[in-house]
């Protein structure tokens, strides 16, 4: 028998099912296009950061920073004449907003003189190069310029100042998506626009390699720092790290369960043509033959699959790209979501997880095909006896795996991608269990149950013990799926409660008012006064959140000033022994937040040193408290400390306790219009600021949900389509239980009750295994990604919804083979096998 | 059985279909992929040179005759007027017998200012720029580069006792209170691949140009400026190049110059010669081009005590003798020259080469600024000597 008619029949073979064939695709496609569409997203995202720092940062590889309102300007002379380095520019920058446009802006105040060593801005002017610039001038990027605008106003803080278009700057050449929120304008008009004369946001360099940094340090005064911005950014980046990490785990959690789909679709195709196999082999084809052709198959319709997958995943990029972006905005920094998605790597990446997988799922049964006889190959009887076999057999490395991820999510080491290997190798552990525990399931519920059951229910039970071989990986994959939804759920779930608790004990105050939206404006001294001497008004809490840049490491450093009552909210996880409100407001010690504290190995009684106006000084750690609100952890500072470390007498927010009997509204309405209230002022209610600050909770999962449904919707296709797939290939057998005389309506039911069966043992499966991963979750992932250890709840409404998943989505599995079986006639069934 | 059989067909065409495309639209996908291309170049940008030539409506003072120039106050800046500069140039020579040249300039330029801002920090309407340049003869190599800085915070000014002149971290700066009509300065530049550090002083006082200073540059006499320079500055120091430092003394030529016009309508250009004749007397002379009419000349020669003597226009000859075209600009430069006077009085005859034929500066502006040798005759005496030639107006567009 020649090669090519071997493949003829094959191929003709596997035609008369195209939907399994498309079932197959689909899996692969599924998988593959979530890992592209997560990987394009996270790069995008890592790409556009880097570009936006790129342009914007242009070549300069340090930065002279300040404290909290910037640097004296003279500093920039210092370097330019005194330390004579020609690289060095000054900026003065703002985060706008454009009046009647959405969205924040960057304002890049640059000296042109200057600037050029630094960034390649290419501006040019709307009235040729030899007219004068018009006052308050304006560079815009192209597509602001497009719109033809003459002036736009800029609103930044308190102030407010309209701008001529001067001109445009060419964003076309770095393709950076922040570049389209860039504004440029000279510095003189960047100072007087903000009210900060004499004054830089800071002063960019480019020093060579080799340059003697500490030379220029000792020329610098005490209250300015040199940074370095690699570091600086790597810092910044890596904040992201952990997040992208998470995300990508997700992604491959998918992967993991269209490999079961793909298992289960090609083992699937393999048990249906073993007549054709067992002719062939019949007809003098061995079996070595028949592996590399079926191997040759699996790699075409691996390769096709993951083409698919490639596309369906450069478009769900996009979405989850804007996702991503918009999440870390609300967590990290500011980005904005690039357009330009696709690269290499990702390609590259995705189509060698894409055929690997395939050829790994395919592999057994594909060998299985290769070994069994040809008498063999005609028993369908032999066929569950090698499954049941392979079931029992897979019982010790199931074990063996769920017990070494169990070891790898113990070990005490830092490493996330260690704990997510621990975390997969549990998970797969887990699911090689579960035809085994189907089997055994069945067993005993028929066993025990059967007589008080009745007839049909037990041939549905014993029907889905029997036919193992075509459903236990579909079961696997939906157990899987369904444990992944339920084990984020509950992360979720704990999480949110854990923050929640801690809001209700951190926020003790009646109301809280900030000014920082947009640009730093600051709650004057007078402002805060007026409020303090309103009535109802019983104690008033200050405090300032900015960021040192301590060495090269950005620290978040809040500097408060409260009450013992309004200290008392702190939720301290650890702290040196004494009283804690005397160490924080007499002794100069701070408090570290718990992700802090992990991050930089701090523990009560160590120091952290910290830049200040008077140079580095090192701080005692007094005592970590939980936190939430940064995953970087912050360092708490009594607002007296700060005031003899730092020239700054900065307030960002203030928080009100309100006499005990006064209204909060009242006192709500009154603050805005008090004489020296800002012109914009945020203010909330406690009960506003817990409901605001769970929004931004539930906004950062919303990435984490798509991909859990993703990964549902990818297990549901396979389980139906597995289910289908067994109980259309048993029309025959429906057809002689009619013919004995079964009723319609008696099959139809045991079809239901067999599919809804399945779906109960996957959903049984799915709860231990659930539970397992949300506590992984909880105790290893999020405390080694974010540094926060949180309450593990476990929802029983969860649970219940879980189960419920995964018994109706197999149960809908039943219903279209239930519904042609009620279209059948007998005849033709026994008939059209 | 048939339609069974199309059913299947029909289906199999959808399939192959959707492959198709799948495979298409991963392609196209592939195709769209574009590299990233460098972003930086360092050329300056056209807001730089734009910044520097702004607001020509602006009122400026006006150069007129009879002004008398005052030592040391006209060594600081006069921001009245739209442009000024300090030019050093000079001819070293190493120790191992190595020549050097180098050009060391402060050009400021006034702008309108904006009246809406105070006139305080950056809101200021000077902008100083400054052009390096060394030549290493036996290298036959040429190094330029330039630093800009606004007139804000002291980033770069001229004062006038002691005199300084500097623009960031390039400086000429006397340590001494000058005396009313010498110079002594020290010249410090450093660029990436080049520097210099060297003593000036003078050797006479200064040389008015002109009339008495007032140094007019067309017929009608409506263009001017006033102009004074060093012509003998005797320089001692150091100039490293790559890394290598070369002990150098020589001579040094520095012109000062302020105004609030450069050229004359019709005027392209000007061709510009500072010499120092081997017997220790000095020639400058220079001709501003007119595409329409006669080119304006002027010439003096300075004797070895300071006394400078204007030549005769109507006999003077200047007349280019080779070309030379920048291969990065693709600028043409009449790089050699035949000067010819020839009356009695003065007659002579020389021929001028430049020292090294790439002596371009290809800067925010582009001109040609190189040491020249020359040989010839005066008076029937035969001479040598070395200058400079500055060569401008010869941009290709």
């Amino acid at each position: 028998m020649s090669a090519r008619l071997v493949v003829i029949a094959l191929f003709r073979e596997l035609m008369t099912h195209p939907w399994q064939l498309v079932l197959t695709l689909f899996s692969i496609a599924a998988g593959v296009s979530v890992v592209v569409g997560v990987d394009i997203a996270n790069q995008a995202a890592l790409g556009e950061f880097e570009r936006a720092n790129q342009t914007i940062d242009g070549v300069a590889t340090h930065r002279i920073v300040g404290g909290a309102i910037g640097i004296d300007e003279r500093v920039f002379q210092q370097i330019k004449v005194g330390a004579a380095i020609r690289e060095a520019a000054p900026v003065v920058t703002a985060e706008v907003v454009i009046q009647g446009k959405s969205g924040s802006y960057r304002l890049l105040g640059i000296e042109p003189l200057s600037d050029f060593r630094i960034r390649d801005l290419q501006l040019s002017n709307a009235e040729g190069p030899e007219q004068p610039i018009p006052a308050w001038p304006l560079y815009v990027p192209q597509e602001l310029y497009d719109l033809a605008e003459k002036s736009l106003v800029l609103k930044s803080g308190r102030h407010i100042q309209q701008f001529n278009i001067a001109g445009s700057f060419d964003s076309d050449r770095s393709q950076s998506a922040s570049l389209s929120r860039l504004l440029v304008t000279d510095i003189a008009w960047a100072q007087s626009f903000l009210k900060s004369g004499g004054r830089l946001s800071h002063i960019e360099l480019n020093l060579p390699e080799g340059f003697d940094q500490s030379s220029l340090r000792n020329q610098l005064p005490d209250s300015v720092r040199l940074v370095d911005i690699g570091l600086f950014n790597n810092a910044r980046s890596d904040m992201t790290r952990a997040f992208r990490i998470n995300l990508t785990a997700l992604s491959l959690l998918a992967l993991v369960i269209a490999m079961f789909l793909i298992y289960s679709t090609v083992s699937f195709q393999v048990v249906r043509r073993r007549h054709l196999f067992a002719l062939l082999r019949a007809a003098g084809v061995t079996n070595l033959e028949l592996v590399l052709i079926l191997l040759v198959e699996v790699t075409v319709l691996a390769i096709v699959g993951t083409s698919v997958g490639l596309v369906l995943g450069s478009l769900l990029a996009n979405g989850l790209s804007a996702m991503v972006v918009e999440t870390i905005n609300a967590l990290y920094y500011s980005l904005v979501a690039p357009t330009h998605t696709a690269n290499w790597s990702s390609i590259v990446k995705a189509v060698l997880l894409g055929i690997t997988a395939t050829l790994l799922a395919s592999a057994l049964p594909i060998a299985l095909a290769g070994r069994t006889t040809v008498r063999g190959l005609l028993l369908r009887s032999a066929e569950e006896k090698s499954a049941r076999q392979l079931s029992v057999r897979a019982l010790v490395p199931a074990i063996l795996l769920f017990v070494s991820g169990l070891v790898l999510l113990i070990v005490p080491v830092e490493s996330l991608v260690i704990a997510f290997i621990g975390l997969f190798m549990l998970i797969i552990g887990l699911a090689a269990l579960t035809p085994w525990v189907v089997r055994r399931l069945c067993q005993l519920a028929s066993r025990f149950g059967g007589h008080a059951l009745g007839l049909i229910p037990k041939m549905a039970l014993l029907s889905v013990g029997a036919h193992l071989s075509r459903t236990s990986i579909a079961v696997a994959a939906l157990s899987v799926a369904v444990s992944a939804t339920l084990g984020v759920g509950l992360m979720i779930d704990s999480f949110r409660n854990s923050v929640e608790d801690w809001l209700n004990g951190y926020l003790r105050s009646d109301i809280y008012l900030t000014s920082e939206s947009v640009g730093q404006e600051f709650l004057s001294p007078n402002f805060l006064q007026q409020i303090q001497n309103l009535d109802g008004v019983a104690y008033l809490s200050t405090g300032r959140r900015q960021t040192l840049s301590a060495s090269n490491v950005p620290t978040v450093l809040f500097t408060l000033q409260t009450s013992k009552n309004g200290f008392a909210g702190f939720q301290i996880k650890k702290s040196l022994e004494g009283d804690l409100w005397k160490r924080f407001h007499s002794q100069e010690q701070v408090l570290v937040s718990e992700p802090l504290s992990r991050r930089r190995d701090l523990a009560p009684g160590d120091e952290i040193t910290l830049p200040t106006d008077h140079g580095e000084i090192d701080f005692v750690v007094a005592a970590v408290y939980y936190d939430y609100s940064s995953d970087q952890g912050l360092v708490t500072m009594d607002r007296e400390t700060y005031a003899r470390y730092f020239n700054d007498e900065l307030i960002a927010s203030a928080a009100i306790k309100i006499v005990e009997g006064a209204k909060v509204s009242s006192v709500m309405e009154t603050i805005p219009n008090l004489p020296a209230a800002p012109r914009e002022l945020f203010l909330r209610s406690n009960q506003g600021l817990r409901q605001a600050s769970l929004e931004v909770f539930d906004q950062t999962f919303r990435v984490t949900e798509i991909l859990r449904w993703l990964a549902i919707i990818v297990a549901i296709v396979g389980i139906v389509s597995a289910l289908v797939a067994l109980q259309l290939e048993r029309g025959r057998e429906y057809a002689v239980l009619r013919a004995v005389g079964f009723s319609r309506i008696q099959l139809g039911v045991q079809i239901l009750l067999e599919t809804g069966m399945t779906g109960l043992c996957a959903g049984l499966m799915a709860i231990p295994m659930g539970v397992a991963l949300a506590v992984c979750l909880i105790k290893v992932i999020n405390v080694r990604s974010f540094g926060w250890s949180m309450q593990t709840v476990i929802d029983g409404n969860l649970i219940v919804q879980a189960m419920m998943l995964a018994i109706v989505a197999a149960t809908l599995a039943g219903l279209y083979p239930a519904a042609r079986l009620w279209r059948t006639e007998i005849g033709y069934g026994l008939r059209n096998d | 059985m048939t339609e069974v059989i199309g059913l299947k067909k029909s289906r199999l065409r959808v399939l192959a279909a959707v492959l198709i495309v799948g495979l298409l639209l991963v392609l196209i996908a592939a195709l769209m992929l574009r590299h990233l291309p460098n972003t930086r170049s360092v050329a300056a940008s056209s807001a730089l040179v734009q910044f520097l030539s702004t607001n020509t409506d602006h009122d400026y003072a006006p150069v007129t005759p009879g002004y008398r120039l005052r030592f040391p106050i006209d060594h600081a800046a006069h921001p009245e007027f739209r442009q000024e500069w300090w030019y050093f140039t000079g001819n070293l020579t190493g120790e191992d017998d190595r020549e050097f040249g180098f050009q060391l300039t402060f050009f400021r330029f006034a702008h309108g200012r904006s009246e809406q801002l105070p006139a305080a920090g950056w809101n200021n309407d000077q902008s100083w720029m400054a052009h390096f340049a060394v030549t290493d003869v036996q290298q036959n190599n040429f190094f330029a580069e330039q630093d800009f800085a606004r007139g804000a915070l002291d980033l770069a000014g001229a004062v006038a006792d002691p005199f300084s002149v500097w623009v960031n971290g390039w400086s000429a700066t006397s340590m001494l209170k000058a005396c009313r009509e010498c110079l002594n300065v020290n010249l410090v530049a450093e660029a990436d691949e080049f520097s210099i550090d060297l003593e000036l002083k003078s050797n006479t006082g200064p040389v008015l140009q002109g009339e008495q200073g007032f140094s007019v540059k067309n017929h009608q006499s409506d263009v001017a400026s006033y102009y004074y320079s060093y012509p003998d500055l005797h320089s001692t120091g150091e100039v490293v190049i790559k890394g290598q430092s070369h002990q150098v003394e020589g001579t040094t030529w520095m012109d000062r110059e302020w105004s609030s016009a450069v050229l004359a309508k019709g005027q392209s250009g000007w061709d510009w010669f500072a010499l120092h004749l081997d017997d220790g007397r000095k020639l400058m002379l220079f001709q501003v081009r007119d595409e329409v009419k006669r080119n304006f000349r002027h010439a003096v020669l300075i004797g070895t005590n300071g006394i400078s003597k204007q030549l005769s226009l109507e006999t003077l000859e200047m007349t280019p003798t080779d070309f030379w075209t920048s291969p990065d600009t693709g600028n043409r430069y009449p790089t050699e020259w035949s000067i010819r006077n020839t009356s009695e009085d003065n007659a002579m005859e020389l021929s001028i080469k430049p020292k090294v034929k790439n002596q371009e500066l290809n800067l925010s502006f582009q001109y040609y600024e190189g040491a020249v040798e020359f040989e010839g005759e005066i008076e029937g005496d035969r001479i040598t000597g070395s200058g400079y030639m500055e060569l401008t107006g010869y941009e290709r567009n």
